[in-house]
């Protein structure tokens, strides 16, 4: 992780030295800022990758990641992005509706209950405080 | 005393007392889905309250407002996530209370920690209204600097005894900041060309995606392991004698600590339940439970952030320069009405100024009646299988912060942090000092340049409060450090004692 931190500062460094300096004279650069952040998070992974090394990683607060978990996660991501472009064309009542026996579908939900009467009473709610309470377009 | 009387005299009408408890549920139930801000309803309200009279119009906005920041208690103390920015801080101790059954004293705690707070907020300010205005009007942008990095050194608190890898994730929060206008001359930078990127990048969908979306994907990749059961135990409801007592001083240093913040502009309920967090584990005799579930920390965040809605509103009434992105909104309203906020209020209608003081008090003395009555009925949540809850979490977050932009581009961001924040958990990097650093990076950059602008650094040294400030800044890191350390000299630990867990809602 370190070294994607130490990647991330150098891009932050290049970006902030690209900024266009403006004509009229400044008592500081606008660079200054993202700049002093980029150099930063350079220093600090740097001192990140240096403990690494010199300690052994705990990792006390993380649980082992299981593979349908991960799996999980990833239809969760995709069913998202997918739902995403069905929303533009789709009614959200189905497409809605449609999205979240899908999610329910990944997170291990089977039968009539679960796929078809809790995604509909979902989306009836979503609907309902969203799009007739609070006026917001879905 | 003609005023006062005249003020709280006008309150006493059928129309403002529905006006009142219309407010209240809509508030409550804004607060409670994560994603529904407290700005985004009073902005929705507006168009509906514009045709109103000012008074009863001013009843239905500021309950919600109250409502809202005891609503979003309930999301942050069972699920973790918060349900409007200012539950940020409860997250830290609220759902580490839940997990250890003690989501039933949590809700009670909290509701109380947070009626104290407004309460308080709101009478320090009925009486001190125009001194403490006068002293907010002396900050510039030198003082406004030493303030933010006041409030940067609580990365450091936040990071959970990590600290390289909590630093990291401020400075990675602080440069998410940039992105947007620049602060001085208006120019795009970093945006690469999306213009959703132009106002900056949209807070409510990363909050939404580091805390809501990065726990259920947390559940989902550690499913299987009997630690990461859903809440499903309240246990007791009201807290016992000793446990009240522990409270006593959590709240008084809430009170205060949001008082205070939410006088000054630009600063929320969120800034303020974070700094009091921080505040109350400096006095704390037990500060090694802050994060692992102190009810002192769940009582300071709480009674701060409420406390900083007196505060706010009495900003914006005195100065005319709204306390919040709320107190905009309603600043908007006000001007409609022909209600100009700014010191001529108090000598115009000091009448209206009581007024809106006692609907803050009717509206936060109802809404803890039905946040009381209303906890038990949560229970029934807790009943719903892990799946379903998985679900609902879900597309709750992902209808939420469309709603807030009506952008799908929101939507993706908030899934992009969702999985960041999973990575960043698994690798043990906090996600709270990000959020703190994208809070107050725009307002450290922007007071910083033109504390240079108007002088260079002799701006800021020269100032008797940025001085202060900036000592309290050094003081607030080196004085905890120096102290443990002479601690571990006089009473050295025994070997294994484990390094305290970072808290819940903050490294996760």
């Amino acid at each position: 992780m370190g070294a994607v931190f130490l990647a991330l500062g150098v891009v932050i460094l290049v970006l902030a030295r690209a900024i266009e300096l403006p004509d009229r004279a400044l008592a500081v650069s606008p660079r200054i800022w993202p700049e002093a952040l980029g150099t930063g998070i350079i220093a600090l992974s740097v001192l990140q990758i240096v403990l690494a090394f010199l300690a052994t990683p705990k990792r006390d607060d993380v649980e082992p990641a299981t593979r349908v978990g991960v799996l999980r996660v990833a239809g969760f991501v995709l069913a998202t992005l997918a739902f995403g472009l069905l929303w533009y064309y789709i009614h959200f009542l189905v497409s809605g509706m449609v999205f979240v026996a899908a999610l329910t579908w990944i997170a291990g939900g089977r039968g009539i209950k679960d796929l078809i009467l809790f995604p509909a009473g979902i989306t009836v709610v979503l609907y309902a405080l969203f799009a007739l309470l609070l006026r917001v377009p879905v | 005393m003609n005023a006062l009387l005249d003020g709280f005299g006008a309150l006493f009408t059928p129309q403002i007392a529905l006006c009142i408890l219309a407010g209240a549920a809509i508030g409550m139930l804004v607060g409670a889905f994560p994603g529904i801000s407290a700005t985004m309803a009073v902005a929705l309200a507006s168009a509906f309250t514009l045709t109103m009279d000012p008074l009863p119009g001013l009843a239905v906005l500021l309950t919600i407002l109250v409502a809202a920041q005891f609503g979003d208690r309930i999301p942050a103390i069972l699920i973790n996530t918060p349900g409007t920015p200012a539950s940020i801080a409860t997250t830290f101790d609220g759902y580490a209370l839940a997990r250890q059954g003690k989501a039933g004293i949590a809700l009670t705690a909290s509701a109380y920690a947070s009626a104290i707070g407004g309460l308080v907020g709101i009478a320090v300010l009925m009486a001190a209204a125009v001194p403490l205005s006068n002293l907010a009007l002396e900050f510039g942008s030198p003082e406004m600097f030493a303030l933010v990095v006041f409030g940067l050194t609580m990365m450091i608190e936040v990071s959970g005894g990590k600290i390289v890898k909590g630093l990291l994730a401020g400075l990675f929060g602080l440069a998410l900041g940039t992105i947007g206008r620049d602060p001085l001359d208006g120019s795009d930078r970093f945006t690469f060309g999306i213009p959703q990127l132009v106002e900056g990048i949209p807070f409510i969908a990363v909050i939404i995606g580091l805390f809501g979306i990065t726990e259920v994907f947390s559940q989902m990749v550690e499913r299987g392991h009997a630690q990461q059961e859903a809440v499903r135990s309240f246990g007791r409801w009201w807290p016992n004698k000793a446990e009240n007592r522990s409270m006593i001083k959590p709240v008084a240093v809430g009170s205060a600590v949001g008082t205070i913040v939410g006088i000054l502009p630009a600063a929320g309920g969120d800034i303020g339940g974070i700094v009091a967090w921080d505040q109350a584990r400096r006095v704390s005799k037990e500060p090694e439970l802050f994060g692992k579930g102190s009810l002192e920390g769940l009582t300071a965040a709480d009674s701060s952030s409420n406390a900083g809605v007196g505060g706010s509103v009495l900003t914006t009434l005195a100065l005319g320069v709204p306390g919040d992105s709320v107190m905009a909104v309603m600043l908007g309203s006000m001007i409609i009405w022909g209600i100009q906020p700014g010191p001529s209020l108090f000598s115009q209608h000091p009448d209206l100024v009581y007024s809106i003081s006692g609907i803050l008090i009717f509206a936060t003395l109802l809404t803890l009646g039905l946040s009381l009555l209303r906890m038990r009925g949560v229970a029934k949540l807790l009943e719903l299988p892990t799946r379903f809850l998985w679900v609902v979490i879900v597309t709750f977050c992902i209808v939420g912060t469309y709603a807030v932009n009506n952008s799908v581009f929101d939507v993706g961001l908030m899934l992009l942090f969702g999985v960041v924040g999973l990575l960043l958990r698994r690798f043990g990097i906090p996600a709270g000092p990000i959020v703190l650093g994208l809070i107050l990076g725009p307002l450290a950059e922007r007071n910083f340049r033109r504390s240079m602008e108007l002088g260079g650094l002799e701006t800021i040294y020269t100032s008797p409060i940025a001085v202060v400030l900036l000592v309290a800044a050094v003081l607030a890191i080196a004085v905890p450090r120096i102290r443990s350390r002479m601690k571990a000299r006089k009473r050295p630990s025994p070997p294994g004692t484990p390094e305290p867990r970072q808290p819940a809602g903050v490294g996760s």
